[in-house]
Formats: C-alpha cells, structure tokens, sequence
C-alpha cells in the first residue's frame, strides 16, 4: 500500500541543460545556478503561494511573541498552540500544525508549500535544541518553553532563524528539482559512480545554499527591527508577504549570480 | 494560482448552475438505472449470514459517497507538468454533490468537516461535499447481486480486516487466525483478474493452516467503464475499503477493523526530496487512520476504532513472523508488486517498484530468500540495470533513493535530529497515543531497526556477489555496483576546484563539453555548442586570420565525422544534407563583401592610373577588365537607392552563422560565468570571410583537449 510516486525532469531546453551540467561534472554553483535560472517559470507561478507565506508568517510571529506579557498565550492565539507541559518534539508538532490551518482554502497548495513546512520545522528544532538542557528536551514545563521562545524576539536571534529557514528552503527546493535526474546519473562511466559520490554532491550543494543563503540573515534583522518598531509590535501579514517574497528572490538572485560575483 | 475544481454530480441528483457556479469541469457518476458511460457498480462477493439484514440507511449512504469518491479520484487527472507549477496542478479540487437518506446528518457541519479533512489528507486533494435528498434508490440488498451463500454455517467473525494479499496483510491475518485461533473476515479488493490463481492458492492454503476457523473472505470489485481509468495513483482507494469493512463490522456487531501494514511504510517518510505530501501514499498514517476511527464513529455512534496492529514492526519482522508461525510456504503466493500490469505468469513480480524493493529486502534480512524465489521477479533488484526499462529515472531514483535513506537514518542520533531530517513525523506524531517525545522516539527506533536491516542484506549482498563486482559481470548500474566504493577513476570530479583546478585562461574540451577558466576565476563547464568549436579554432592563432569556410568544414569533419571539403562546400552551395551547420544559411545582404570589391576597385584605379602613366597598354587592358568585372560584382549586390540586393554568394550566410554561433556562445555560457572574459572577447574578435582573434595584450591560452594523461 506504501508506494511512493517520483516524477521526472520536463524536457525543455533550460532543463536539459541543468541534466547536461551535470552529467558533463559541473560544480555545483553551476547547476545551482542554471536551476534555478530553469526554475523560474515555477518560482513565478507560487509566487502568492498561501502555504509558503503562512510559514514565514509564523516564522515572524515566533519573533513577535517575545513582545507580549505571555508568549506562549500569544502563540496559541495564533495557532501555535504549545501544551503546557511539552518536549521539544510537542513544540514542532505545534508548530507543523498552525502551518496547517491556513487563513484562506481557496486556492490549493504547492509544493513549496510543503517544502516551507518542512524548512521551519527544521529551523525552529535547530535553534531552540542548543537552548534547551538535555534532560528538559523530553519534559519541558511551559516555564522552560517559554524561555526558550522568548530567545527568538532578539533582532540577531530572529536573523538567524530566519536563515536557518531560508537555508534549508533553497536547499529543499534544490533538492526538489535535482533529485529528479540526479540517480540518472549513476553507474560505471557516469558522473556518479556510487551513491556515496551523489551523496557528496548533495553535500556539497547543500553547502552551497546554506551560504548563499546568508544574504538574508541580514536582511531579516534590519527588516524584523524596522517593521516591529513601525507597526508597534504587530507585524502585519502584508508586510509579512512582503518580506517572503522578497526573501525568496533576493536567494535566488545570489545563486543565479554567485559563480559570477566570486569572480569578479 | 488557481487549479480546475471539478463538480461531481453523483446519482440521480438535481443539480442548479448555482451549486456548480464555481466549478470549471463536470462528470456524472450514478450506481442505480441506466447501463451508460457513466454508470459504476459496486460488487461484493462472499459475503455472508449476518448481513442479511436491512442495512440503516446512513451505511447504504456512506458506501455510495465512497464509491463515488473511489471511482473520481480515478477520473480525473492529476497534473502533468508538476515542475512548471511547483505541483500545484498534482492537487485537484473537487465538489461532490451526492443524495443522500439520511440528509441531516451528512449535512451537518461536524460530518462534513470530518469527511472532508480526511479525504484531503488522504489523498492530497480539496473536497468538497453537497448533499441533496435521495428520491429513488433500490434497497441495499438489491445491489448486493453477487451474494453466495450456501447457507453454509460459519460463526460470527471476531475481527473484521483489510486484506491485500501482500505479506502484511498476510502476516495479520496468520497472526490473527493461526496464531490466535480467531476468525477473521477478510475485505479484499480484487483489482485485476490476473491475480485471482494467485489468490485462491492462497486462501486455499491459509484454510489449511487454520482448519477450525477458516478466513471468511469478502472481495470487493467495481466495475467501471474505461474512461474512468484516466488516473492511476488512486491515492483515496483505502476511504472504500475501510468504508466497506467498517460497515460490515457494524451490521455484524463489532466497533473496530484493522489495517495490517508495517510501520516503516505506514509512517511513509519521504525517501526523496521531491516526495512531498501525498506523493508518497498515506493509506495506512496514524493520522488516516484517526479520521477513519472519527468519521466511523460519528456515523455509526459508536466509539469506532481503526487500528494497524503492525505500527511499530518493521517488514522483515513481518516476515519473521511468518516463518515463526509456521507458514513460509505460503509466502510465495502472495503479491506485494504494485505494478500488476506487469505481472506475467512466469513474474509475479517486477522488482522495480518501491514494494518489490521493500519485500526483497525484508525477506533477505529475515534469512527467508528460499521461501520467496528469485525467479518470480522479474529484475534482480540487486544485480541487473534498469536501463532496459522504459521509467529508467525513476527506477534508478527510487532504489539508489531507498538505500541512501537507510545510509542516512544510520548516522541520525537523536530525535531532533530525525524530526529536522524529516519534518514530516509531525504531521503523524499527534495521532499516535502517547507524549510526543516519547512517540518520536519510538519513530527513530523503528527507522534504526529498518535501516539496519536494509544495511545488513547490502552487506550481505556485496559479500554474495563480491568476484563478480571485482570482475565487472554485473550491470554498471546494478545496486551492487552504485554501492561499492571501487575508487574507479571514471567519474568526474564532483567539484572542479577540488584537485584538478585548470591554468588560468584555459578552454580546454573535456568529451563534447568544455572546461574552461578565465584568469581568476572559477573552472565552468561549458555545453557542447558549435560556436565553442568555432571560437577554440581562432583562440589557437591569435592573430592570424583564418578563413572561416575552413573552419566551418574542418569543425564539420570533427562533429560529423565526415570529411567535407570547402571548395566542394562551396561548389554544392554549402547547403549538402550531412552538414548540419549549414541548416541556417539564408539569404542576406553583404556590406563586407562590397567593401572589399571597393578597396580592390580603388586599387585597380591607381593600378589603371599608372599604367596610362606608363602606357603600358597590356597593364592597362587588364586593369580595365578587372574594373569592369569588379563593377559588376557591385552592381549586383547593391539594388536601387544603394541598398544591398540578396546575393547568390552562400559565404555570405556561413560568414553571419559563423559570427552569430560565436556571439550566441559569448552570451549564453561564457557572460553569465564569467562577464570579464565575453567583454574581453568581444573586444579581441574580428569577424569577416576572414575572421581573426587579436587581442590588445597577447594571452597565453590553455587549448589542449582532455586526454587520458590528465
């Protein structure tokens, strides 16, 4: 009952490219960049995706909730609703569940979507995890929760989960298109001779997003200071929408033109 | 961003243009009437005793919503061009309008909002439901035409279950009726007839094993015209049989039914990147089963439960549990492949898809390999190629996909790390009893066990096969052969600059494709284009002007591989068939070409000059002729008001492809790496019949083609 459906690679001529980069041993800002360049089409067609801004949304609000007498109280208001007594698993079931009671159903969701679901997930569980003492990561009273929330309202904390999220956002999507082809590419007499070697080339690019992705950090900490401060601790969720849009072409500009900037 | 919202009008339902106003597509579905396109039947077969009574009806409601959902989900499309549109158009949105009896309670907001969250979740989709009042539908009974009973007794069952004949299922129902002495009465849908031998030998064999209380056995087919067969993922098919089972259960007087399916598969983490959502199927998620434990009870009130008894086992001990209760022999005979369109009778099963890969490696690493032939699959799935098959990306993703999983969930220490690596748990952590912490670490046992399981028949695997890894007898693309590390110098770098970074300014060919650096920067590789030939040939003699019909015909002998020369290119109009760089050539006018008629006809002026100077009356005769052939040579170039007429001479369009392949190559592969080097040359390249690179500062080129020494 457990089947699993892959899809393949369209054959335009910009996708026939990223596969030939490839196969010829490209690097990987290479194909990052003629992916993302081939991409295009798609990243247009989601760009008002109801599911991706519901993630950056959240996102800020994890920031915002610092700003009020009970963070936690806040959170739930919003649907972010941590249990009193939690773990750290229970704080990203928590969060993966407000990611899904979106403000508006008519429209269907994408796949990035579901990509910014599992890159907040991810970026909230990597910043909070260092916070939090080993033996409170399985039985967090709200007390220990709330502390390590409040962590998120600092300008440079916010920042950086702000980067986590974008980070493992460029990287899902990298992920998306390019493992659709990649195993293609295996064998003797192919540009991966085994798995191991494909292994390190996701590695690698996984590498590469993450430091491509570090134009936002800054980004976000300017933006989430200005907006807080301009909108009296309530950000709003056209300021927020603006903000995911914007985030997400200011990553897909630096992978479009790092090869290029690290030359010059 | 908006997809198509299908309406879905279903039985003898009125329907206005108000219902449908926001839909852009329609179908009719109806169960009862007349035989025509549209027409489904729902057969059930075996079923006996206890449902010879008058089925309530909310249930006879609830199988026809499911039917119908059943039968759309196959009607309709999902979308082709997922990449183009992030997946969006994978989504459907449909609205159901279905009459009902019992019009109240499907109406009601609860029922509605449970039916609808977990058909989406299900199978990824948008439902939406609009319940009118049935008016003429036939009795439950009436439909129930394949009805066999022999008056045979058989007692009440004590459990009703989902079967497939797949060796979970399998496992269930041995660990329910041989091991545990209860009777079970099997819902099973009989999908194709080609494993109907299949099942019968093995329902035949499980009666033998549990004589006293033999399975019952209902199988479950819908008949459907071939239209309806559009969509193949059927992704909301378990809605149906737990529909079916838990209205059995009910009439014979039980609260509960069961899903046997192991927990790796139950949980279904993605195994790739691009598996997101319903991509991978949730028939059996805790969450699933949570909705149909809620709809189940809302609609018979009770408190109903759906349970997967096997959701923390892994297949190989599914498999374990088989061989320990004594009934391996009938391992054979079941059917885990989901690509029943394959199934021969020499194979029953293909060993591509992601089941048969499952089920190999579960029996393996449960020492069971002599009890499931290797001789029923059709692929090896550890030591052929995929690359005979049609879906060889998919192939090979899937199997390389499936055991780098288990290479990664080995090296994931803690339950941060398993949830960061795989989000998804989220979704399914909240429906399964217990604190999440400790939920999720029960998850990270389960994918240890598994993954260690998968690594050990890997292991295992290269052992077997190790002389003829080294010997090189198995496909180059084999499991085995992507797995061992045999240091095999035929692969290229994965990245460049580890290593074997080229010589400043290099433009070097490597196979079709090119490597190349200019000072600074970074190594690229560049696409196989025939302006990089184009260029390469005048980088060689910077300074020199070169004749391009040359270049283009020798470029020609070395793409072609046919030797072509420039004067019979010439003398055939430079349009010969085998020449694919001649398939732009067009006519076009020639500012260069009259140009240089005019610097000679300025030449053969002075020349005639000098001969009237020096009355040399042959110089002078030869100076006029050549004058006035010169002069005819411009007058049919340049038409009238001094525009230039469209030429016969052919050289004239080798000379502009040979300019725009060049320029074409400078623009699309060599700016966006490196914008110093297009500017460079640009700068440095003369084009004409005669074309010449000249820089301004002389640069030592790196030009050798990649052979063996590097």
């Amino acid at each position: 009952m457990g089947h699993t459906r892959l899809g393949t690679l369209p054959q335009s001529r910009k996708w026939r490219e990223v596969v030939e980069l490839i196969a010829v041993g490209a690097n990987v800002q290479q194909v990052a960049s003629s992916t993302v360049n081939a991409a295009d089409s798609a990243f247009n067609f989601v760009k008002d995706d109801r599911g991706y801004h519901q993630a950056v949304w959240v996102l800020t609000q994890l920031g915002l909730a610092s700003s009020h007498s009970d963070p936690l109280a806040y959170l739930r208001s919003i649907g972010v609703d941590i249990p009193a007594n939690t773990s750290l698993p229970g704080i990203a079931v928590a969060i993966s569940a407000a990611l899904s009671n979106l403000p508006d159903t008519r429209h269907p969701q994408s796949d990035l979507a579901e990509l910014a679901h599992r890159a907040l997930v991810d970026a909230v569980v990597q910043r909070l995890e260092p916070k939090l003492q080993q033996q409170s990561l399985f039985n967090l009273d709200s007390e220990h929760a709330r502390q390590a929330l409040l962590q998120f309202g600092s300008q440079k904390e916010f920042a950086k989960l702000s980067r986590e999220f974008f980070s493992r956002l460029t990287q899902e999507c990298m992920n998306y298109f390019l493992s659709k082809t990649l195993a293609t590419q295996l064998g003797e007499g192919q540009r991966f001779v085994t798995t191991n070697q494909m292994a390190h080339f996701e590695e690698a690019m996984e590498k590469h997003c993450r430091e491509s992705s570090k134009i936002v950090e800054q980004f976000s900490e300017e933006w989430f200071s200005k907006h807080r401060f301009a909108e009296n601790k309530n950000i709003s969720r056209e300021s927020v929408e603006g903000f995911a849009s914007y985030s997400l072409k200011k990553i897909r500009d630096e992978l479009k033109v790092r090869a290029k900037r690290d030359e010059q | 961003m908006m997809s198509n919202k299908v309406a879905v009008v279903c039985g003898n339902a009125k329907v206005s243009d108000f219902v449908t106003a926001d839909c852009n597509s329609e179908i009719r579905l109806h169960q009862y009437g007349l035989e025509d396109d549209f027409r489904v039947t729902l057969g059930i077969e075996g079923l006996r005793g206890s449902m010879y009574k008058d089925v309530p009806a909310r249930l006879h409601d609830f199988l026809d919503i499911a039917t119908y959902v059943y039968i759309a989900d196959q009607c309709v499309e999902r979308g082709v061009n997922e990449v183009e549109t992030f997946g969006t158009t994978w989504h459907r949105r449909f609205k159901f309008v279905v009459p009902v009896k019992d019009w109240e309670f499907w109406d009601s907001e609860a029922t509605k909002t449970t039916l609808q969250d977990c058909l989406s979740f299900l199978s990824d989709d948008t439902y939406e439901f609009v319940f009118t009042r049935v008016t003429d539908r036939p009795l439950f009974q009436a439909f129930l035409n394949n009805l066999n009973d022999g008056g045979e007794l058989f007692g009440s069952p004590d459990q009703v279950m989902l079967y497939s004949g797949g060796l979970d299922s399998l496992a269930g129902v041995i660990d329910e009726a041989v091991n545990q002495k209860r009777r079970v009465l099997l819902v099973n849908h009989r999908s194709t007839q080609k494993i109907d031998k299949k099942y019968a030998a093995l329902a035949a064999q499980l009666e033998a094993k549990c004589k006293s209380n033999p399975p019952q056995h209902m199988r479950v087919t819908v008949h459907k015209k071939k239209w309806m067969n559009a969509e193949y993922t059927q992704r909301a098919r378990s809605f149906l049989y737990a529909a079916l089972a838990g209205v059995v259960a009910k009439q014979i007087g039980h609260t509960s039914i069961r899903f046997y399916e192991n927990g790796v598969i139950s949980l279904n983490l993605p195994i790739s990147a691009e598996v997101v959502g319903g991509k991978a199927t949730r028939t059996t998620h805790p969450r699933v089963l949570h909705s149909f434990s809620q709809l189940l009870s809302l609609i018979t009130d009770t408190n109903f439960v759906v349970e997967n008894p096997f959701d923390w086992r892994t297949k190989t001990e599914v498999v374990d549990l088989i061989v320990k209760s004594g009934c391996q022999d009938l391992v054979k005979h079941s059917i885990s492949c989901t690509h029943t369109w394959e199934m021969t009778n020499d194979h029953s099963h293909c060993g591509t898809c992601s089941q048969c890969i499952d089920r190999r490696f579960a029996i393996i690493a449960a020492k069971a390999e002599q009890f499931d032939e290797l001789s029923n699959y059709k692929v090896d799935v550890f030591t052929q190629s995929r690359s005979t098959e049609q879906k060889v990306g998919a192939d090979k993703t899937l199997y390389a996909s499936y055991i780098e999983r288990s290479n990664q969930v080995r090296k994931i220490e803690t339950v941060a790390h398993l949830i960061r690596k795989y989000p998804e748990l989220t979704r399914a952590i909240p429906f399964i009893r217990g604190d999440a912490g400790a939920v999720a670490q029960r998850c990270l046992d389960l994918y240890k066990k598994h993954a260690a399981d998968v690594n050990s028949v890997v292991d295992e695997k290269l052992a077997e096969y190790k002389v003829a890894i080294r010997e090189r007898t198995i496909a180059v693309d084999s499991m085995l052969r992507i797995v061992y590390e045999s240091n095999l110098p035929t692969s290229f770098s994965l990245n460049n600059n580890d290593g074997g970074k080229l010589a400043p300014y290099s433009f070097r060919k490597q196979g079709y494709s090119w490597r190349f650096r200019f000072a600074d920067g970074e190594d690229v590789h560049l696409l196989p284009a025939v302006g990089a030939n184009y260029l390469h040939q005048l980088l060689l003699s910077p300074g020199t002007p070169r004749s391009i019909i040359e270049i283009v015909c020798g470029v020609c002998l070395s793409e072609c591989g046919e030797y072509f020369e420039a004067k019979e290119a010439m003398d055939s109009g430079l349009s010969l068939g085998p020449n694919p760089l001649f398939k732009a050539v067009d006519k076009v006018s020639d500012w260069t070409a009259l140009g240089e008629y005019n610097r000679q006809l300025i030449d053969l002026r002075d020349d005639q000059e000098r001969a009237r100077e020096e009355n040399d009356s042959v110089k002078l005769q030869q100076c006029e002729d050549d004058i006035v052939f010169i002069a005819g040579k411009i007058r049919e170039a340049m038409g009238v008001g001094g525009k230039l007429k469209s030429v016969a001479d052919k050289r004239k369009n080798v000379r502009d492809a040979f300019r725009n392949n060049i320029n074409r190559f400078i623009e699309k592969q060599i700016e966006p790496s490196s914008p110093s080097c297009a500017s460079h040359l640009r700068a440095s390249l003369q084009f004409g019949m005669m074309s010449v690179y000249q820089p301004v500062d002389p640069i030592d080129w790196d030009l050798r083609p990649f052979g063996s020494s590097d």
